[in-house]
Formats: C-alpha cells, structure tokens, sequence
C-alpha cells in the first residue's frame, strides 16, 4: 500500500512545472487509489501559481474553482453540503490564509491536511486534504 | 498521552473508556494528531510550557449523552471543558482555561430544533452554526435573517454565551440579549430550562425571557456553571430594504458633538444599526509628523492634528456610515431626520449611498465579497479570517511572521471625548510596547457603549509574544483605572480580568465561588473559565 501512495503521489503531483515552485515538507500523503479524483480543486486565481494549478487541474479532469483568498461561496454551495453527506478529499493551491480556515473546517468532518507543499517562489500554499488513514498506514 | 492534572494514569484510561461507550469510541479523541485539533491557533503562548493543551476530547450528540459524560467526570473527577464548535479564536478557541481538561466538543449536538417564522424565533443546539441556521431558513424560504458575527463559521450558543455581537439593527445583533430561553445540564446532571421553559408545554419558551422568579440565564454566561444545551433566539424579519448613508465631519474636535448627537439618536431608536466612528485621518498610513504628534503626553492637541490634515489635504477628520432598514419610505424619513440633526454641526456634510431590496438571489449573495457588508445583511462569511494577516510579517524592522492575534475590547462610554482619551491610551501602551497600533475607530456592538478593538499580533517569537501578553496586560489595567469596561477576554487572561472585580474586596467574585461550589462542587466544569475556580482549584491561586 505504501508504494501504491507513493505512485499515487507522483502521479498527482506530476511533472509539471506547478511542482517546482513547491518544496515539499515532510508530511504524509492522502492520496489513495480509490480518491485519486479529489472532488474538488481550489486555486486562488490572483495568482499565476494557482492560474497554473488550475490548468493542470482541469487538464487531468478535476472540477476547479477559483477563489480569491475568501473560500465563503465554495464553502457553502459545494464543500458543506459535500461533507455533510461523507468526507470527500479536496485539494488546491491557496493562500496559507485559505488553508487555514479550510482546515478547521475539515478537521470538524475528520479530514486532515494530508500534504502542504509551501511555495519557493510564490506564497501559495499547495495542500490535499482528506482522510487521515493513509497517515497511520505510514507511520 | 497527557493525563489530566490530579487525575491516575489508570482512571484516565477507564474514564476515556467509560466516555467510548457512552458516545462511541470514534467520538472520544485521544490521539496526538486528533487532540492537537483543539489546540488554539491564536494561542499568545505557543511554545511555551504555560500554553493551555486539552489531554483529549469527547463529542456526545445527545442531551443524554452529556448527562452520562458528566457522571463518568463526577465519578473519577476528570476535568472538562465545554466548547460548542471552539471556533472564538483570539479568545482561547477550543483550548481549556485549565491544561489538561478535556474538552466537552458539542459539536454532534447541531440540530436546528425549531424555527418559526410567525414569531420569529429559533431554537438550537450548541453545534449549530451561523451557516447551518442561514441555510435552513434560505433552504425553507423564509422571511427572518439571522444576525451573525462577521466570522459566520462560529455557533449561535457559544457566541451568545461570550456576549458576542454582528451587525443588524438592535437588540439582534446583541446575541445574549437577543436569546430567549436556555435549556442546561447541570453539573450533577440534571436538565433545567430557563423562563417559560421551567413549564412543561410552554408555548411561550421563545417568545418571553421572563417567567416566575430569579432570572437565571445570566449566570450561565461567560462562566462554567453548567453546559446549556439549547438556546432561543428572537430572529429579525427579513426587511424591505436597507440603506446606507454617510455622515462626514472637518475637525478634530467635532467628534465631541458628533457622537453626541449620534448617541441621542440611537437612545431614541432612531439610530439602530451597527456603526463605526472611524477617522481617515487617523487611518491613514503614518509618517514622521504623524508620529511626532502621537508620541506626546497629550497625543496631539486639536489644532494639530486639524493642521496635519489640512496640509495634506483631507477635507473629513470623522465619518460614519449609517443604516436603515424597513420600508423605503421609512428609511428615507429617518435619513431626512438624521441629517436635519447632524447639520447643525459647522462642516457636517452627508453622502448617500445605495439602497439594497431583499431578498436576495443566490447571485447577489455570491457577488457580496466583503464579510462586513454581508453581515450588515445577516449573511455568514467565512472572508474575515481569510483576510487576517497571518503569514505577513509584524513590521520591517522585525520581520517575524504573523501568526494570530488578540484582541483587547475595551468598552468605553459612547462620548467623543471618550473616544478620544481612550485612543490617547491606548496608543501610548503599543507605544511603549513597541507595537503597532490601531487609531481612531469605535463601534457599537451592544446599547449605549463603544467598543475600541485593539488587536495585538501573535507571532512564534516567544521574547515578541510576551511583549505583546505584557501590553495586553497593560490595557486591561488600563481599562480598569479609566472606569471602562469589558468586552470578552482570551482565556489566559481570565484570572487577570476578573482581579479587576475588586469591589468591595472582590465581593462579585467572591460570589462567584459560591454558585460554583454550590452547582458544580467537584469542579468538573469548566475550571478557570472567566476566573471561576472550582474550591480545590482556588487554592492554588490565593
């Protein structure tokens, strides 16, 4: 299982040129075969990094929205109604401030902020959120 | 695992599997990664050995789940610490006044009981948010707006709870005013209903806070006497419209009738919405004559700052945005009203702004960006956190990055030379301090008073933070010796606020004590909420 993560890992992140603008911080990957397709991938569109989040988001099929810092509207039409049936894994590339409130958010359906991926040459923050278990299965 | 202080390894362990089968075992959280959930993200001690940390939490969903909670932490003396959704961050968030407590996470318990729309009231449960009440009356159609803080993100009851405030008109927006009717379980387990509700088949729980004899809500309030389960709230009717106007003053000193003539309006119900006396002036970005006026005892007399402004030529020391909601041509009265009264001011000048019909379209309320408009409006938004500044950084000459903040909240008297002194206050303490500061805005969350946000940045900079708890400390000493008041505090400061008490050698938190060994005398509750400790506590703290 951990290779297949692993693979899983790869396969999200890709080799795009969005990754190089990210160094990756030691923390687990959420991603597992069966939610390879997050149900929804958030990019702030003020910034060329999230623009560019959201092209390779759209080319591999993921339902994008774009935000600007404020997640209100995506919270309240799509990810509440979403969590309240089950917890489904989102990810995005935002602010920090996003991430921030999106992940209290979470937490409250027992999601967690699976990989953070702080930016080297932007202030966006790349990140998954979805369920934990993947963490345990590692540790 | 953390263990509870005072409390054996051994009966920790039966206690969290005694909790497991009262609520299942997935809502009893022990693990490190879940109980760091509740750690509070604004925490003015992060890092340090004082910061306050839960040892774990449990999520009952039922009135009778809390009651068997209760019972297992009255049997083996665990202590807890009730959070309704713990999202009062720069306020202790879901972190316990006492380390070590675990956290009574009432999160499950989210219905929306009852809404009427003939009345106009709601009853709910502790876990439900000001976006689950905002969508059950959008999803039914009904004409009430909800009043919501301008993080919507937070529950009804606990807002209330701390005496929290939004932005409609009066006595809405005034959450603990605007509830009607509580039900709470007592520490020894046993379910009370306020008011009306103490009467089996009420049909008035909702609609009047008086019943026969002592009215109890209060007590259950910004304290730890019990964990209210269910609470009312008077809703406002979804109005015709709303319209805003703008009242503009020249000079320094005209904030002095200006407030006068507002507070007279607003004592006659003329003036009920939420406004804020905010000056350009002082908001502007500073500069070295700016800050030259600042730093002197009297922080800059009148005609100063009047010639600071007009040499960069800003025409307005004061403004103040009002609104009005109703009927067009009611609003349109009092606005006539409002300006005939303000004009006799020298200078005064006024703007209109734009009148909003309701309801609203999905649309329009996707196109409201700003979490302060839409609560004028009773729309939750989740934008004013995402707005705070955490990850900038506290200043160039610092650099260290921001990581939440306080908020000292000063009440003062709603008078312009109120106003005034407590900026002058104030802004010699972050002075002093070496931090920057807020100028020249009050508002009027609840009746007849100011409230004077002075937010203070956290950082993970322990030598910066303790800068920033020592001028907290200072404002709060501050607000005591000027004869003001208090908004709500962060909970590591509780002991500190209610020192201030000290009437008649502290008689009121002296009577504190009482109702807490009286209603909870194993001290499961709460311990240190607002200063209230529980007897075996209270000797380690005279």
């Amino acid at each position: 299982m951990l290779q297949d993560e692993r693979l899983n890992r790869r396969r999200f992140i890709g080799a795009g040129g969005i990754a190089l603008a990210f160094a990756t911080v030691p923390v687990s990957w959420g991603l597992t075969e069966e939610s390879l397709t997050p149900y929804r991938a958030l990019y702030d569109e003020r910034f060329e990094a999230g623009l560019a989040f959201s092209a390779e988001a759209g080319h591999r099929g993921w339902i994008t929205r774009a935000i600007r810092g404020d997640i209100t509207t995506v919270w309240f039409r799509e990810l509440s109604p979403r969590w309240r049936k089950s917890p489904a894994m989102i990810t995005g590339v935002t602010t920090p401030q996003t991430l921030f409130v999106l992940e209290r958010l979470a937490w409250d359906v027992g999601l967690r902020v699976t990989s953070r991926e702080v930016g080297t040459t932007t202030p966006l923050v790349r990140w998954v959120i979805g369920l934990p278990q993947a963490q345990d299965r590692q540790s | 695992m953390k263990t509870p202080p005072g409390v054996t390894e051994a009966d920790f362990a039966r206690a969290l599997e005694q909790l497991a089968a009262v609520v299942g075992p997935q809502w009893v959280f022990s693990k490190e990664d879940d109980v760091a959930t509740y750690r509070d993200a604004y925490s003015p001690f992060v890092g340090e050995a004082e910061e306050r940390i839960a040892s774990a939490a449990v999520a009952p969903e039922s009135v009778e789940q809390v009651q068997k909670v209760l019972a297992i932490a009255n049997r083996l003396r665990i202590p807890l610490y009730t959070i309704s959704t713990g999202r009062n961050l720069a306020y202790g968030g879901s972190a316990p006044a006492y380390s070590g407590s675990v956290i009574l996470d009432l999160k499950r318990m989210n219905r929306v009981l009852e809404v009427s729309e003939e009345y106009a009231y709601a009853l709910v449960e502790p876990g439900v948010s000001y976006f689950d009440l905002y969508r059950h009356i959008r999803e039914k159609g009904l004409k009430l707006w909800i009043d919501n803080p301008d993080p919507g993100w937070g529950s009804l009851v606990g807002n209330a709870l701390d005496h929290g405030a939004g932005r409609t008109p009066l006595p809405y927006r005034d959450h603990f005013d605007a509830h009607c009717g509580m039900e709470v379980v007592l520490a020894n387990g046993d379910v009370v209903r306020t008011g009306m509700g103490a009467m089996p088949n009420s049909q008035l729980w909702q609609q009047t806070k008086y019943g026969p004899g002592p009215l109890l809500d209060g007590i259950f309030s910004q304290s730890n006497y019990g964990v209210v389960t269910k609470m009312g709230f008077w809703l406002m009717p979804e109005p015709e419209a709303s319209m805003a106007g703008t009242v503009r003053l020249r000079h320094h000193d005209d904030v002095i009738a200006f407030v006068r003539v507002l507070s007279s309006l607003m004592y006659s119900n003329i003036v009920d919405c939420n406004f804020t006396v905010a000056s350009p002036v002082f908001a502007a970005s500073a500069d070295a004559d700016k800050e030259r006026l600042l730093v002197k005892n009297d922080g800059g007399t009148a005609q100063e700052w009047d010639q600071y402004a007009a040499a960069r030529g800003m025409e307005h020391f004061w403004e103040t945005e009002l609104r009005f909601y109703g009927p067009p041509k009611i609003m349109a009265a009092k606005w006539e009203y409002v300006r005939e009264r303000f004009a006799r001011i020298p200078g005064a000048s006024f703007a209109d702004g734009a009148t909003t019909h309701f309801p609203l379209t999905d649309e329009q309320v996707d196109a409201i960006t700003d979490s302060t408009e839409a609560s004028f409006y009773g729309i939750p938004s989740l934008g004013v956190f995402t707005g705070l500044a955490r990850g900038e950084l506290t200043g160039a000459s610092e650099g260290i990055e921001v990581t939440g903040h306080l908020d000292a909240s000063p009440v003062v008297p709603i008078s312009g030379e109120a106003l005034l002194k407590a900026q002058r206050v104030f802004n010699r303490i972050f002075h002093e301090a070496g931090l920057p500061r807020g100028l020249g805005f009050a508002l009027n969350y609840h009746w007849r008073t100011f409230i004077m946000f002075q937010g203070l940045r956290l950082t993970n900079d322990k030598a910066y933070n303790a800068r920033v708890r020592a001028a907290y400390e200072r404002c709060m000493q501050a607000i005591a010796d000027n004869g003001w008041g208090f908004y709500r505090a962060h909970n590591a400061f509780h002991d500190k606020l209610m020192g201030l008490l000290s009437y008649n050698d502290h008689a009121l938190p002296r009577l504190h004590s009482v109702l807490k060994d009286a209603l909870d005398p194993n001290g499961i509750l709460s311990a240190g909420r607002y200063g209230i400790w529980p007897r075996h506590l209270r000797k380690d703290r005279a």
